[in-house]
């Protein structure tokens, strides 16, 4: 084979690698964004785990270990644009609402999956959803069954991957709590969700 | 219609400080508000209606009874109202007589229309930006002209039915865009160039008629036994419609001008005759021991009759002229034989 056949096929070789791999470039980073939402969500599912099940510990301390958790695993800016982002919250309200809001995810997360700790929560698969990656997890509950429970997991290019909703049969915990804070403001105003948030906080 | 989006949006919030406007809205408003956040909402609410829309049931509690008639009136028991305790009633009443049959049938009749707002529901978790170049194309053709010009569309606060109404709306429109155009505008306008034209009509007839008078009497008095009338008649006229609840229209305004134009024929014979009759200083009613009285009587009549007839027209603004010239040209008869002889015999003791 002369050196230009040589040149030439080479060429076409790499023309063609090129061109598959562009082809499979959004498969591939679509599957590198699920990864990447599993593992948040597997350090999520099994530190919480860990720490609701430490029955070591007082606790005060089980649910502290359960807020540092939850705060590095959510994103509390999405949480908060649609909780209360519309309700014209003064900055003195809104920080103590960011100061509220950790610890009022960690008592709704320990209210919802902090029974039947026997058994480790599984991740059961992930899907993508538009933006998202729906990450599925099977939390055990007291009586054997299992909780099929999802994740929502958005990539921020500045922080990463973070949970921005849980969805327990298709219910967002998000869209309940909206609503529901919607109606406390209605009826008792900014400073009633504070106080409510205050009672049901770690 | 305006140039520029920005001008119409200026435009538009200008006129939505105006009393007498309602609304007023251009294409941009009917591009949503507020979308970026609207479709914030819907993305957040998508992986829950997308499991409504397709997901399986859950059974969140782990442990949940079958549900049926009997279980719903049992939670209906412990809510609060009529209308849970009612239901609950229904429900058991239901239960006493429930068939696989009757519940597919039930099932049939309340999900009737499911199927249709299931793929509804599912065609709008795809909301995307709404922009004015995705709007329909009959919408966008209301508010965008060919040329790229804008349409303002205003609505009235108040019932332009009212003619001082709807001139006020006008006026109010005209001082925020005064290019500003549509059925109130030229009816406003057509409004005020009939009245005007009628009244430059009138005042031409009534000088015309006057130099004629000056004419063949050259005497001032005697021009006024001839005019004096139709001036009063023209005020019996105008109380006339109002008594009778006949305002001038375009149809009606007419009037006026005929009363002076036919009117004075009249008074101009009654003037002549009683001018000149034999033996002037005489007692005033010896014109009417000559024939021009009756003359002028019974060509007033024909006149009359004539005109009257036009009140048995259908239409209304017609017949709303028959009427009030009848009336007009009996009232200048009227005052023609009350008061042309006496202002004639007044000129004749003063020498004229």
């Amino acid at each position: 084979m002369t050196n230009t056949a040589r040149l030439i096929g080479a060429r076409f070789i790499a023309a063609s690698l090129l061109a598959i791999l562009m082809a499979t470039a959004p498969a591939r980073a679509g599957e590198a964004a699920e990864q990447a939402a599993r593992a948040v969500t597997e350090t999520l599912v099994h530190d919480a785990h860990g720490a609701m099940a430490a029955t070591d510990l007082d606790e005060t301390t089980r649910f502290a270990r359960l807020t540092g958790v939850v705060a590095g695993a959510f994103a509390f800016d999405i949480w908060e644009r649609f909780l209360v982002g519309d309700r014209g919250l003064t900055p003195a309200q809104l920080d103590e609402f960011r100061s509220l809001l950790p610890g009022f995810l960690a008592r709704l997360y320990a209210d919802r999956f902090g029974k039947g700790l026997e058994a480790a929560p599984e991740i059961s698969g992930t899907r993508s959803v538009r933006r998202d990656v729906m990450v599925a997890a099977a939390i055990p509950r007291a009586n054997g069954k299992s909780l099929p429970v999802e994740y929502r997991v958005r990539a921020f290019a500045d922080r990463g991957p973070l949970v921005i909703d849980i969805m327990v049969g298709g219910i967002s915990f998000l869209v309940l709590k909206r609503d529901e804070f919607k109606a406390l403001i209605d009826s008792r105003g900014v400073d009633g969700l504070l106080a409510y948030m205050r009672e049901n906080a770690v | 219609m305006v140039a520029k989006a920005k001008k119409a949006s200026e435009v538009v919030a200008a006129l939505g400080a105006v009393a007498e406007v309602h609304e007023a809205h251009w294409l941009g408003d009917l591009v949503p508000e507020d979308q970026i956040a609207k479709l914030d909402l819907i993305d957040l609410a998508y992986p829950s209606l997308l499991h409504a829309v397709e997901g399986a049931p859950v059974d969140l509690a782990g442990d949940a009874a079958p549900v049926t008639p009997e279980t719903l009136a049992l939670r209906l028991d412990a809510q609060p109202g009529p209308a849970a305790a009612t239901l609950a009633t229904e429900l058991r009443a239901y239960a006493g007589r429930r068939t696989p049959a009757r519940d597919a049938m039930l099932a049939g009749e309340v999900f009737r229309h499911f199927p249709l707002l299931i793929d509804r529901l599912r065609l709008q978790l795809d909301a995307g930006e709404v922009t004015a170049d995705e709007l329909p194309a009959p919408l966008r053709a209301r508010f965008l002209a060919p040329d790229g010009r804008l349409r303002i569309e205003i609505a009235p606060a108040a019932d332009l039915r009212d003619p001082a109404a709807m001139r006020a709306f006008v006026d109010a429109v005209a001082a925020v865009a005064p290019g500003a155009a549509g059925p109130p505008d030229q009816i406003t306008g057509a409004a005020g160039s009939v009245a005007g034209a009628i009244l430059q009509a009138a005042a031409l007839a009534f000088l015309g008629c006057a130099l004629l008078a000056w004419a063949m009497l050259r005497n001032v008095v005697r021009i006024a036994a001839i005019l004096l009338p139709l001036l009063l008649a023209g005020a019996v006229t105008m109380g006339a419609s109002v008594l009778l609840g006949l305002p001038f229209n375009y149809a009606n305004v007419i009037v006026l001008p005929l009363l002076i134009g036919i009117g004075i024929d009249s008074g101009v014979h009654f003037a002549l005759r009683a001018d000149r009759q034999p033996g002037s200083g005489r007692q005033p009613g010896s014109v009417f021991d000559t024939s021009t009285p009756r003359a002028v009587l019974y060509s007033a009549l024909t006149t009359i009759a004539a005109f009257g007839t036009l009140g048995l027209s259908e239409h209304r603004g017609t017949a709303s002229m028959g009427i009030l010239l009848a009336i007009s040209l009996a009232a200048a008869v009227a005052m023609i034989f009350a008061l042309t002889p006496t202002l004639v015999r007044l000129s004749q003791r003063r020498g004229g």
